[in-house]
This record gives C-alpha cells, sequence and structure tokens, in this order.
C-alpha cells in the first residue's frame, strides 16, 4: 500500500514538472534504457543509459542538468575521540533528512554553475545539507562576543560533519558531481552513462533533467527509478526486519539442524 | 565467487568464509574449543559489522555445540541436572546480556565496547596457554602448596546454602554454584559471540569440582541452550543474526572440525597450544592496533537517528 501511495506521488511530481513549462516547443524529452533495478545477492553495481532530445539545439548554450535522487532517510553521524589513548565514538549529530543516493551530472566544465540554480528553487543540494545542533543555544547572560564565539563554534563544527557525511557518501559511490559527463550527439541528442554502485540503497529515485538557458530554466523532466531488492537475499532482509523473532526461531531450527546433520555426517568415523 | 550477506549487508568472498571456517574449525577440533573467540574478532577484520559478527556467531555455535552435544549425549558425558541448574542461570544471564548489547547499541558504543572486551579477554586466555603450555614442558617440579589451597576454597563453597545432589557427577554441592557460573557464562556468550567453554569448563573443574568425564559433554549442554536463547533474541531485537553468513562459517566449520580431531592425535600437542597462543595474541594485538591508531576516518554514518 505505501509502495503505491509512494509510487502514485512520484508519478505526481514527474507529471507536475513535465507539464510545468508552457513553452511546450522548447521541451526537453529524456528517457532511461530501464526504469527497474533490481539488486541481488550477486549485485555489483549496475550502469544506466539515460538518453533524451533538446529542441533548441543550434546556438548550442544551453546547459543541461541531470540530478538522480534516492529516497529521503535520516542518519546520525559519530565522530570518533580519543579517551584514555583509545579511540571511541564520541560528538554525535543527526541529519533528520537527506537523499540516500545523491548525483548531479552537467554539460558544462565548471564545477558550481548550477549551485546559483539550485539554491534559488530551494532544492537539497550539496551545499544545503542541514545537520543538527548538539549544543544548547547561547544564554542570554555570556557577552555578546562570548555568543558570537559559541556561534562560530558550532557553525565550524556541523560544517566538519557535513562535509564528512558528503565525503563518506562520496566514497560509496552514493553521492557524486559528474561535471561535463553529458555526452551531446549532433545538435539535439544527448546520452549519459548512470553509474550505481554495490550497495545502492532500495527506493524510489527520481531523476531529473533541466534545460538551462542563461541561468534560466527552460525546460525540466522527471523520471522515476525503482531500486527493489530481488531475489533470496530481499527475501531474507524482509524476513528478518518485519518478523524479526519468527527468524531468530527460524535461526534457531536451521542451526539445530545442520548441528544433527553434522552429527550423523561424521558419528561413524 | 562473491556472496552478498543480506543482513551483514557486504559482499565477501565465499571461499574466504568457507576456509575461515574450515581454519577456526580445525583449532576447535584440535584444542575442544568452540573458537567463537577467534571467529568475532576475524569476522570483525573482514568487515562484518562487530554487531552482526557477535549475533551470527551465536548461531554458528548453536550448530556446532549441538553437534558436538550429540556425540557427548550418546557416550553418556553429560550431566543433565547439573546442566539443567547451569543453563538456568545462562538463559537469565544470556537474556541480560542482550538487553545490555541493545542499550550499548542504541547509545552508539557496542563496536567501542566488543573491541576493548575482547583485547582483555584474548589477552588473558593468550596467557593463560602461555603458561599452562610452559608448566606442562616443566613438569617434573611438581609444586607443594596446590594442595592445601584447594582445600581452602572448596571450604568456602560449603557453606553456600540449597545444597543438591547431583548422581552423575557424584557432588552434593550448592545449587547457587552452577546458577551463578551459566549466568556469567550466559552475560559473556551473548554479549561477544561465544559459546563461553573456555570460561566454563575451569570454573566447573576448580570450584564446582566435576569429574574430567563429565565436564566438556554438560558445558556443551548449557551452551546448545544459550546459543539459542542468544540467537533468537539477537534476532528478534537487534536484527544481527545473518543466517547466510552462519550457515556457510558451519559448512566450513564442522569439517574443519573432524580434521582437527584426527590430526590431533598425530601431533605435539604442547608445541600446538603454544601456536594457538600466539594466534590469539595477534588477534589480540590486531584488536587493540584498531583502538589505539588514529583512525584514517575519525566520521561514521549509521542509519535512522539513535
Amino acid at each position: 500500500m505505501r509502495r503505491l501511495a509512494t509510487f502514485v506521488a512520484t508519478s505526481a511530481v514527474a507529471l507536475a514538472v513535465v507539464v510545468a513549462p508552457s513553452f511546450a516547443e522548447e521541451r526537453i524529452v529524456v528517457d532511461l534504457s530501464r526504469y527497474d533495478v533490481p539488486v541481488s545477492t550477486g549485485f555489483s553495481g549496475a550502469r544506466l543509459l539515460l538518453f533524451g532530445a533538446s529542441p533548441q539545439g543550434d546556438s548550442g548554450d544551453a546547459d543541461i542538468l541531470i540530478k538522480v535522487r534516492g529516497p529521503l532517510q535520516s542518519y546520525t553521524m559519530s565522530r570518533k575521540e580519543r579517551v584514555f589513548g583509545l579511540w571511541r565514538n564520541g560528538a554525535r549529530r543527526h541529519i533528520s533528512s537527506a537523499p540516500a543516493f545523491f548525483q548531479i551530472l552537467t554539460s558544462q566544465n565548471e564545477d558550481n554553475w548550477f549551485e546559483d540554480f539550485e539554491r534559488r528553487r530551494n532544492a537539497f543540494s550539496f551545499r544545503n545539507l542541514s545537520v543538527s545542533v548538539k549544543s544548547a543555544p547561547p544564554r542570554s547572560a555570556d557577552t555578546p562576543a562570548r555568543q558570537q564565539e559559541q556561534l562560530r563554534e558550532q557553525q565550524q563544527e556541523q560544517q566538519a560533519f557535513r562535509s564528512a557525511f558528503l565525503r563518506l557518501q562520496g566514497r560509496k559511490g552514493l553521492y557524486g558531481k559528474l561535471p561535463n559527463s553529458i555526452e551531446r550527439l549532433g545538435n539535439n541528442l544527448f546520452r549519459v552513462n548512470l553509474t550505481l554502485p554495490p550497495g545502492l540503497p532500495t527506493g524510489t529515485y527520481i531523476v531529473e533533467t533541466f534545460l538551462i538557458e542563461e541561468g534560466k530554466l527552460s525546460s525540466a523532466q522527471a523520471t522515476p527509478l525503482f531500486v527493489r531488492r530481488a531475489g533470496g537475499s530481499a527475501f531474507i532482509f524482509a524476513f528478518a526486519e518485519r518478523y524479526s523473532f519468527l527468524y531468530g526461531f527460524c535461526a534457531v531450527l536451521i542451526a539445530l539442524l545442520a548441528g544433527v546433520v553434522a552429527n550423523r555426517l561424521f558419528a561413524r568415523s | 565467487m562473491t556472496i552478498y550477506l543480506p543482513i551483514a549487508e557486504i559482499s565477501v568472498n565465499m571461499f574466504v568464509l568457507l576456509s575461515l571456517g574450515l581454519g577456526v574449525g580445525v583449532l576447535s577440533g584440535l584444542f575442544g574449543v568452540g573458537g567463537g573467540f577467534l571467529m568475532t574478532p576475524i569476522l570483525i577484520f573482514l568487515g562484518v559489522p562487530p554487531a552482526i559478527a557477535v549475533g551470527t556467531e551465536a548461531n554458528q555455535i548453536l550448530a556446532s555445540s549441538t553437534s558436538g552435544f550429540l556425540g557427548y549425549w550418546r557416550r553418556g558425558g553429560v550431566d543433565v541436572k547439573m546442566g539443567t541448574f547451569l543453563m538456568a542461570g545462562g538463559l537469565v544471564g544470556s537474556s541480560l546480556g542482550v538487553l545490555l548489547f541493545t542499550i550499548l547499541k542504541n547509545i552508539g558504543q557496542i563496536d567501542f565496547f566488543i573491541k576493548i572486551v575482547y583485547v582483555v579477554l584474548l589477552f588473558a586466555i593468550a596467557s593463560m596457554m602461555l603458561a599452562e603450555g610452559l608448566l606442562e614442558k616443566h613438569r617434573a617440579h611438581p609444586k607443594r602448596g596446590g594442595r592445601t589451597k584447594k582445600k581452602r576454597r572448596r571450604n568456602w563453597t560449603r557453606l553456600l546454602p540449597f545444597k543438591t545432589r547431583f548422581r552423575t557427577s557424584r557432588l552434593y554441592i550448592s545449587s547457587l554454584l552452577p546458577l551463578a557460573v551459566g549466568f556469567v557464562v550466559g552475560v559473556l556468550a551473548a554479549m561477544l559471540g561465544i559459546g563461553g567453554g573456555f570460561v566454563m569448563i575451569p570454573a566447573m573443574i576448580y570450584i564446582l569440582r566435576m569429574p574430567p568425564h563429565t565436564v566438556t559433554g554438560t558445558s556443551l549442554f548449557q551452551i546448545v541452550f544459550v546459543t539459542a536463547n542468544a540467537t533468537f533474541l539477537q534476532a528478534g531485537f537487534n536484527q544481527a543474526v545473518d543466517i547466510v553468513l552462519a550457515m556457510l562459517l558451519v559448512a566450513g566449520g564442522v569439517i574443519g572440525a573432524q580434521l582437527g580431531v584426527r590430526w590431533g592425535s598425530r601431533i605435539d600437542a604442547v608445541q600446538f597450544r603454544l601456536l594457538l597462543a600466539i594466534i590469539v595474541l595477534a588477534v589480540c594485538g590486531g584488536l587493540l592496533w584498531e583502538l589505539v591508531v588514529q583512525p584514517n576516518e575519525l566520521f561514521s554514518i549509521t542509519e535512522g537517528i539513535r
């Protein structure tokens, strides 16, 4: 039921984005080589082909921005600290909502041109990942200078956690910026290879494609992508999560059985 | 051939796991120890999250100790009454162990806890083995003071109430003693992914003063029930049991144990005990290294808000 709801929601988003720009003749058209990525026991990553047509092609000064965004998820981060010479988890921060997967692919070489554009749209981006604040707000009894200093410390702390989050997710291949990754074919057509890493989080992804002319959005399209567990491991995972005690009971039975079988096999010798 | 472990959520080469099971199985066949205290840290080195290494080991030990228990049962080497008292203590202990484990997991300190307790435990085991091995080498000098010491200990345990008769072991001792031993071993088993035989067997010999022919079988009797309880609760509360991982280790382990038992009669036990002590020390050193040296990455991410 929940899955159906998310599907309807995503489809509605997709439709809304497609319909939004009224200047229909300037539309960008995009499709994926497949909409469904099964993650099974032997999953070692996947490649998808995204291809499309952007109608105004003669001048060639329009930029394409593609965002692949996974399902939103909350996270807890911790930082190791040294206590009596031993490293253990110390400070903790929460990230209440961040995509489990986030890649930005662009047609430009330059790294940050889309950040302005993103900020105006108030969408999730690398810069506005919000990290919880642990320490109490500055007390009014403190001097303004002291308050200022505390605030600055908090911001530095948050920045450290934020960049660590991006770094760790990036190392797993989950977060990334890929400038100049869109291949143009002639005037109108373009194609992109999306690389999905092993250990891909499951859920509903959205692939958004934006056509940007002189810093302004001229056309956009969103396509859903479904990443789901498949095969035996999917069954075991779902079973262990949903019916954890029954799973435990089965694990006990299987182990007992394995023990009896092992004993029978070697009892003679 | 790599296989994706559904609960541990990592991809590992299947043959690495099978040969790991085989190797630790050979050691346990040679020395008559369960091997959980080696397997759990090695799984952690392989990248299995410590919590899942512990939960999965309980499951694996359940299988291997069931197999061993049946062998002793047929030979009449199990004191069921004593085993039941040990088990009762063990069930309470392991349930409490899983509860403590869950609390530590929720405050984000379980990995640290597992590592540090293992460092202490492995160091203790290795030094005991080294001492024992070296003593055996120079056994020509019998100790004089040993006798009187043992007598004093016996007097202390005699003062305890709730005396019960254990016919198979020919003992008349306080039932609090096996309950307490079982309890302590149960806590350790649930939190560290071990059977606890190497703690329980010395306790049975020196504290309970059980005759040698019932010790191993009775300890296996307790371990079967305690690891079954730990598996059930670890899976239920912490989703920490990876059945695929456990069964791969079992497959390697049962074959390895048979090989170990067969080779055991041919090798020099004293030399090999020293070798095992060195292996245990190396694992201990590896864990200590992970705790002491500044990690490359200080930050870590877990899903969900804790």
